[in-house]
């Protein structure tokens, strides 16, 4: 499962074009408020314009640049396809589990949800078998270290959620 | 000058102070140690602590660990030949190779001795630099300050791995990403799409996070590599491993590591990441003997371990004296100052004298505690690196949000570490470095502010910023880089 770079870079730059256009679209909206040659848009706009003259270039060169040229900065060589799609899962589900943890963070309060987040995420990244019973001790121990001290020692406020 | 540097002393040798140097140094060097974990890492999770401090003592703490994750990443680099930190990736090149002759504690003790010594010489280079060149800078008008961002945005742009195009694109994205939130001079909100939380824009710090940490938590999730406990190499520390006779042969070497580390420094963007293998290189080509380079001889540990450090005095001299960041470790620092409303710059040296000279004082001080604590605490630091990742990642994702969250008391800063994450992640899978969007973010709204504040002093004329010798030579040298590395990359490839 070797990927592409050309093909990718192309597709890069076909994104990039559109970004930086729907950045010049945006930037249509900023007002010109002060008097003076140039305005709270033209920085926007200015590095929309780079932008898009850099994203035809690197769509140039995928197309008629030198076949080997990019292949050399791509970092991964996938050796089997089962053990991809797993590493594939791991990156999905710690995605999920970090969105998760923001979006219960407040309502239900740092202390229970950094415990949970933890307990999951040690056994989402765990490649061995995953010792159960030590992950949660390590987890819920952690959750009430890091709330004790940044409450108590460096006075920051943290979300007490439904304990609070 | 002395009196200055007494000054700064008496606020850096009382209690509170050396807890948070030695604290820093400690933390620092584990960040520094375990792969993956970097210098800037540590001091974007710890920059929320100083929040409440005293602005001595918050860089006390953040100096400590700028020098204990430089100089952490020796470890790993020669007892796993994986190096901790990018700093120390040719200190793997003889390091590892010394470590399977069994000449693992010399090796250790070498690189511990040249982090201080090359950390030493370029603090003495800051002492010397920093203030004239405050007070050259104080002279700069906003067509400076605008050449001197857009040189320091191509320069890292263009020297960052991988294509000079998508160096430049990354940059680009950064400035556009510091676009969000409330314009400079007149205040309009730019690109908020009537969310109210972003009218001031995204912070700094969510975005180090983002982009450092959860990208490589990201990473990790998708590595296999795990460190084994037997390709621990074995070591024994016995002095510093070298004889007088060795340091007299190593004396040409480490002043010319020293040079190098200190002058990358200085350049905006690019630090002991890059350093460290120049000088490696460096080394290799004037050595007599270049074939035994890679063999495990003391020249490329020294090399290497010299100018990292090195480069850390270098890179504060920019800050310092004018408020650019020369890396991203500095990049912290200056919103580490910031948020005691102190803005780096030339002005700093007369309204806040003590804070600069204390700072001084921390490196010093900091310098001298890495040397103990990691010559005699490195089985304590070695045992670490056997924490397993998958538990050590987690727990660092909990601190990157609590440090996000405590910035402002919102979780909408904890969301933008997740975007920068996400940004990260895509960037580093499809070949765009990093660094440059985070100058680019920093660099941006500086270059922004000074373009149209010149604009307005010359009433809209762009001329004077070509026609100033400053502030026109950085332009030309700006271009002049971009045309270089883009020649050399079309050589590359066709080559």
């Amino acid at each position: 499962m070797r990927v592409d770079t050309r093909k990718r870079d192309l597709y890069l730059g076909i994104g990039f074009l559109l970004f930086s256009f729907g950045v010049w679209i945006a930037s249509l909206s900023i007002k010109h408020l002060v008097v003076a040659r140039i305005s709270s848009s033209f920085v926007p706009q200015l590095a929309a314009i780079i932008l898009a003259v850099l994203s035809i270039i690197l769509i140039l060169q995928s197309v008629f640049g030198a076949p080997k040229s990019s292949a050399e900065t791509e970092p991964i060589a996938d050796q089997e396809g089962q053990s991809a799609s797993k590493r594939k899962r791991r990156v999905q589900l710690t995605f999920l589990l970090i969105l998760f943890y923001l979006l219960l963070l407040e309502p239900v309060g740092f202390l229970i949800t950094t415990a949970l987040y933890l307990f999951f995420q040690f056994w989402v990244l765990s490649r061995r078998k995953p010792n159960l019973a030590l992950y949660g001790i390590i987890a819920v121990s952690t959750s009430v270290i890091i709330y004790y001290l940044f409450v108590k020692v460096f006075i920051l406020f943290l979300p007490a959620g439904i304990l609070g | 000058m002395l009196e200055m540097f007494y000054v700064g002393f008496t606020q850096i040798l009382a209690l509170k102070p050396l807890i948070l140097i030695f604290l820093g140094v400690g933390v620092g060097i584990i960040f520094g140690a375990i792969p993956g974990l970097t210098a800037t890492m540590a001091v974007a999770l710890c920059l929320p602590l100083t929040f409440g401090m005293h602005p001595v003592d918050g860089m006390a703490l953040l100096i400590g660990l700028y020098i204990g994750g430089v100089s952490g990443g020796l470890i790993s680099a020669i007892l796993i030949k994986i190096p901790g930190t990018p700093s120390s990736i040719a200190t793997t090149f003889d390091g590892y190779p010394m470590a399977e002759k069994g000449e693992a504690g010399r090796a250790l003790g070498a690189g511990i001795f040249y982090s201080f010594l090359g950390g030493t010489f370029s603090f003495l280079v800051l002492f010397f630099i920093a203030p004239p060149l405050a007070d050259i800078a104080l002279k700069f008008g906003p067509p400076e300050y605008f050449s001197i961002a857009i040189f320091s945005l191509t320069l890292i742009a263009s020297l960052s791995t991988g294509s000079t195009i998508k160096g430049l694109m990354s940059g680009i994205v950064g400035i556009l990403l510091s676009c969000v939130g409330t314009a400079p001079i007149d205040a309009f909100p730019r690109f908020t799409f009537g969310f109210r939380e972003l009218d001031g824009g995204f912070n700094l710090l969510p975005a180090l996070v983002g982009l450092f940490a959860i990208t490589e938590i990201l990473k990790t999730a998708e590595s296999d590599i795990e460190i084994k406990l037997e390709n621990i190499a074995n070591y024994k520390i016995k002095g510093f491993g070298f004889s007088a006779k060795e340091f007299v042969e190593q004396l040409g070497n480490f002043i010319r590591s020293s040079l190098i580390g200190t002058g990358i420094g200085i350049l905006p963007g690019i630090g002991g990441g890059t350093s460290n293998i120049l000088s490696y290189i460096a080394a290799k080509k004037m050595s007599k003997h270049p074939e035994k380079f890679g063999t495990g001889i003391l020249d490329g540990v020294v090399a290497s371990e010299t100018a990292n450090n090195a480069s850390i005095g270098g890179a504060l001299v920019p800050l310092l004296a004018m408020g650019i960041p020369g890396d991203t470790v500095t990049a912290m620092l200056l919103g580490g100052l910031m948020i005691h409303g102190l803005s780096p710059g030339p002005l700093l040296f007369t309204t806040s004298g003590n804070i600069v000279y204390g700072i001084f004082a921390a490196l010093i001080v900091a310098n001298f505690v890495m040397v103990l604590m990691e010559y005699f605490g490195i089985r304590f630091f070695v045992r670490l690196l056997k924490i397993p990742k998958h538990i050590m990642l987690p727990i660092i994702i909990v601190f990157c949000v609590v440090g996000a969250y405590g910035l402002n008391n919102r979780v909408f800063d904890a969301w933008s570490v997740m975007l920068f994450g996400v940004i990260g992640y895509a960037f580093e899978k499809w070949g765009f470095p990093l660094a440059p969007v985070i100058l680019g973010f920093i660099l941006g709204p500086i270059a922004e502010t000074n373009l149209r504040r010149g604009l307005m002093m010359t009433q809209g004329n762009f001329l004077p910023f070509l026609t100033k010798p400053v502030s026109g030579a950085f332009l030309v040298i700006a271009l002049a880089s971009v045309i270089y590395s883009v020649i050399k990359e079309r050589k590359r490839a066709k080559g």
